[in-house]
């Protein structure tokens, strides 16, 4: 999956830009605040219909304008797709190749994209969410339908929310939880399965990949944690009971206590929690292996690698990593493009782009 | 807001018209400055609405909406009493009449379960339906696939199937004269887990 071109207009700091990238490692350099993250952000959103630093699409807006527009040829196996994204007055309209989207849903996942930020290292320390967040995203871009099953739960989870803060008959409440229950059972089993297998193939290339960094030394084990086991089909089995179990603690507290909603991926480095024990280092190396892996599972799924977006990452790893990661795109030749501040280090053939005030210039 | 800029009356027209659903302010502006240069058909509408909102009333049976009590649908003895369609809306009634196919007659429900929304089974028509059940075989539940319509048909289903009643669901799959081409995952996964044998 490659981009060639790449139009913003009105988008952040540009008025009205075009990028022309290489097949390969493509480099934005520029001081802080000149517009880098921005078109690695415009990318992000004309492929997923998201940005990942902002809820409301209006904060993307140039200042004083009332409408931007992305678009920008792809390759996907051979074909060419030109993708369109205009925001104006609270509205979005998507066009795959001039023909109107009608819904999110049916482009997102065409071609899919990969992307890294120091931000990403919160998946390590961070909480249960974060690394929630980390599996759903990479299910949402191979599975089409997990994104809308996820959302069918989440419904399902603040009206039974909602039920609890209600009632204050117990007899009225078990019985009406009971089918909020049921639906939590059947939607929340999908969830699990799915996460559980999803996290299987990430451990799987991951760990690989993890080996190969810290020299065969160390190990890395990631497992899904579903209801607070190990043990999936044991969890299953106990869903109903464990549901439950926990309906008077529910109702004392007012809230939905167990379910996928409150799951967690546990990462194992040499057996011992990465999430209390794992070094700077270490936290890296892992985030890596990580994206990686992902990179590796959707070139699996879909035959191609997806593209790479780097954002200031590259000042994150010590050289030892760098040459790793740069070393891993270059030989799978990934479409990679990469933030950085200055070009002090070497990365390889690819092009070179001077950002300085919304302004683009290729300099090799 | 330009509401400022109207006479109070006109003002007063164009909020109540922005208040039905599926209209937006420009719209309702539209269709005020319309009826005022039309004043018959703004008497006329006066009349029809008054009219409706004073005779009609919910059926005491199955709580559509109805000039006369019970309705012509409660009343018909054509209609199969052993077969009960339990629905969200009197719209529906209409959707599911208009195929000519179900013989049986309907509940209204008045909405679905909906804690978020402060709708409870106390605030739809069940201790209506729960008087009615004399002779009644099959209860077929044709309320909407969203996590609200489940629980509601689920909560009805725990309520019924104890008193020896079959209780059904309609199918949700693909539009008939559909395309799979055009129907989202999620719909062609359900038709997919609601497959029949040939």
């Amino acid at each position: 999956m490659n981009i060639i071109d790449f139009h913003l207009q009105n988008f952040r700091n540009y008025d009205k830009e075009v990028v022309t990238f290489i097949p390969g490692i493509n480099t934005l350099i520029g001081n802080n605040g000149q517009g880098k993250t921005n078109i690695i952000e415009g990318i992000y959103y004309l492929l997923t219909g998201k940005s990942y630093r902002v809820k409301r699409e209006h904060e993307l807006l140039k200042w004083d304008k009332t409408d931007f527009h992305l678009y920008g040829d792809f390759i996907v196996k051979h074909h060419k797709i030109f993708l369109e994204s205009h925001y104006q007055n609270n509205k979005k309209r998507v066009k795959v190749n001039q023909v109107p989207c009608q819904r999110l849903s049916d482009f997102v996942g065409t071609i899919n994209v990969v992307f890294f930020s120091p931000d990403d290292l919160i998946m390590v320390k961070g909480g249960p969410s974060e690394r929630r967040r980390f599996i759903d995203l990479h299910i949402a871009q191979i599975r089409p339908g997990y994104v809308s099953l996820l959302n069918a739960y989440n419904k399902v989870i603040q009206q039974k929310n909602a039920l609890l803060k209600t009632y204050n008959d117990k007899s009225l409440k078990n019985s009406q939880l009971q089918l909020w229950n049921a639906q939590i059972i059947e939607l929340g089993t999908k969830i699990i399965l799915q996460r559980d297998e999803l996290t299987k193939q990430i451990q799987k290339v991951a760990d690989q990949i993890y080996m190969n960094l810290t020299s065969q030394k160390e190990k890395l084990d990631i497992s899904y944690y579903a209801l607070g086991k190990k043990n999936i089909q044991d969890a299953l089995l106990e869903f109903p009971d464990l549901l439950n179990q926990k309906m008077d603690q529910e109702i004392e507290r007012q809230m939905v206590l167990i379910g996928p909603h409150r799951d967690d991926l546990q990462i194992l480095l040499d057996d011992k929690p990465a999430r209390l024990y794992a070094s700077q280092g270490q936290q890296r190396s892992l985030v890596l292996s990580l994206k990686l892996g992902e990179l590796e599972l959707i070139r699996q799924e879909k035959g191609e690698y997806p593209l790479l977006l780097l954002d200031d990452v590259l000042s994150e790893l010590d050289s030892f990593r760098r040459n790793y990661l740069i070393e891993f795109i270059e030989s799978s030749h990934i479409q990679t493009i990469i933030t950085m501040t200055s070009a002090e280090s070497q990365l390889g053939s690819g092009a070179l782009f001077q950002v300085e005030q919304g302004h683009i210039r290729r300099e090799r | 807001m330009d509401f400022l800029n109207y006479p109070q009356p006109l003002a007063d027209l164009i909020s109540s018209l922005a208040r039905l659903p599926g209209i937006g302010p420009k719209t309702a502006g539209r269709l005020a400055f319309y009826l005022l240069q039309q004043p018959q058909i703004s008497q006329d509408l006066a009349q029809a609405i008054l009219t409706a909102n004073h005779s009609l009333k919910k059926c005491s049976i199955c709580s559509n909406f109805t000039d006369q009590d019970p309705c012509a649908l409660c009343q018909n003895p054509q209609r199969d009493s052993t077969e009960l369609c339990v629905v969200e809306h009197p719209r529906d009634v209409v959707s599911l009449e208009k195929t000519k196919e179900f013989k049986g007659r309907y509940h209204v429900l008045h909405g679905v379960l909906s804690p978020m929304e402060g709708i409870g089974p106390e605030q739809l028509t069940i201790n209506l339906l729960l008087k009615r059940l004399k002779g009644v075989q099959e209860v077929v539940m044709a309320l909407n696939p969203t996590v609200e319509g489940e629980a509601t048909a689920l909560y009805l289903a725990r309520l019924l199937k104890p008193l020896g009643i079959k209780v059904t669901r309609i199918a949700h799959g693909l539009p008939v004269g559909g395309d799979l081409e055009y129907a989202d995952e999620v719909t062609i996964a359900r038709a997919l887990e609601g497959r029949r044998q040939l």
